[in-house]
């Protein structure tokens, strides 16, 4: 740590662990205490004569939640006097909307005052993918009793981050950062250039033995954090239900009009369903997707879409209606965050289009 | 996987909701059937991901 200078921290928790109430207090904006609250007296402790919680920053879940953009300015703007060097949120364990909040506040001052801004949340909280670029979230379980652990954690990474001790195998100008294997956060996706001895190949092949040999290894990508999506409702009745098919099996008319790729599409495109896949007739579509054979399912549609049965449901009156047109894009060797786009775009049009359910098919 | 809950295994990558190895009204029968489950699984609650097969 720092020598000499007492270490100034500002620390951020909700109604809940300030003591001012649960759910029913959720919705009280921010205050201000120039003293630690809550966890943040288990924080003063560990920080010991260290450092000083020169502040406490409390405000409700729901209050947050309504305008995060604002919120975070709102808060920023309260404890930007402190100077505080360094900035702790939470921990937020797997709270859906304190998480968020704890992560809104760590990017919002390491962005304003450039200090360490550090949380800890659990990897279901929603907060770890929105913020994992932006703060230090240190990972931790569901309980808050691990709460004086977690702190503990969270200023080791705190000093190291202060500390800005290069590591020598890293390359400058990314060579201070700490890393997310030994103090155990998720992981920023910044990239670090490491100088090694062993060639690319040897290092490869290393590491995959280590791996077949159930031996500890650090891989060099780190998996981005996949949040949980709650599941939707179950449909109460089908026979009033509207089902819409959506595809990345890359399903397109003849000629590929709108020239979906074949591979690391971004874009998605909308099809009627009597013109693309006619019962009667000529077959009118094509695949566009060179991850499988497409010879079946351009022999039959069918195979990649049940769509024939479909509408003979509606017909009998078992599904209320087929939307008219199926979603289609083709997902070889698709972006995450780009698929999550097209699915974000997708669904906007199926909620618009008072869609109830969704038959999602891929190859 | 990442946000799937419901999630039905197909056949193969190839002819996910059908085979083409059975004669064509088999097939027919087996496509209906994927449809059917896709519908059950729809009105089934679920809490998290759960993989269902057609039996």
């Amino acid at each position: 740590m720092m020598l000499g200078k007492k270490i100034k921290v500002v620390h951020y928790i909700n109604q809940f662990f300030a003591g001012i109430g649960g759910e029913e207090k959720a919705d009280v904006g921010f205050s201000l205490q120039t003293n630690p609250v809550g966890p943040g007296l288990a924080l003063q402790q560990e920080l010991g004569d260290k450092g000083e919680v020169v502040a406490t920053l409390i405000c409700g879940d729901n209050y947050f939640a309504t305008d995060i953009e604002k919120n975070s300015e709102e808060g920023f703007r309260m404890i930007e006097k402190f100077e505080p060097d360094i900035f702790i949120a939470g921990p937020a364990f797997a709270a859906g909307r304190y998480g968020p909040s704890c992560g809104a506040m760590c990017k919002i001052v390491s962005e304003k005052l450039g200090i360490p801004a550090i949380s800890a949340m659990n990897e279901e909280n929603p907060g770890v993918e929105m913020y994992s670029p932006y703060a230090y979230i240190v990972k931790c379980g569901i309980n808050s009793k691990e709460m004086r652990s977690v702190i503990k954690k969270m200023l080791k990474l705190a000093d190291a981050i202060l500390e800005n001790k290069p590591d020598p195998r890293l390359v400058p100008p990314n060579d201070c950062v700490p890393s997310p294997y030994e103090y155990d956060y998720y992981t920023r996706n910044t990239i670090r250039n490491v100088i090694t001895e062993e060639s690319t190949a040897e290092r490869s092949i290393n590491l995959l033995l280590k791996k077949i040999r159930k031996e500890p290894f650090e891989s060099d990508v780190l998996k981005p954090p996949f949040p949980w999506v709650k599941p939707s409702e179950a449909i109460k009745d089908m026979s009033k239900a509207t089902i819409a098919f959506v595809t990345d099996g890359g399903i397109v008319p003849l000629g590929n009009p709108d020239r979906i790729p074949s591979r690391m599409c971004t874009i998605w495109r909308e099809y009627e369903i009597d013109k693309l896949l006619p019962r009667e007739g000529e077959r009118q579509h094509e695949v566009s997707h060179r991850g499988y054979n497409n010879y079946e399912v351009e022999e039959d549609y069918n195979r990649l879409m049940p769509v024939d049965p479909a509408r003979d449901f509606e017909k009998q009156g078992k599904i209320g209606r087929v939307y008219p047109t199926v979603f289609s894009t083709c997902g070889n060797v698709s972006i995450v965050k780009k698929s999550k786009i097209m699915g974000d775009e997708i669904a906007k049009v199926l909620t618009d289009q008072k869609v109830d359910a969704v038959i999602l098919t891929s190859a | 996987m990442v946000g799937s809950n419901r999630i039905l295994r197909g056949t193969n990558i190839t002819y996910v909701c059908g085979d083409k190895n059975l004669p064509k009204e088999e097939e027919k029968k087996l496509n209906r059937r994927f449809l059917e489950k896709a519908l059950e699984i729809l009105q089934t609650p679920v809490k998290e991901q759960t993989i269902f097969t057609i039996d």
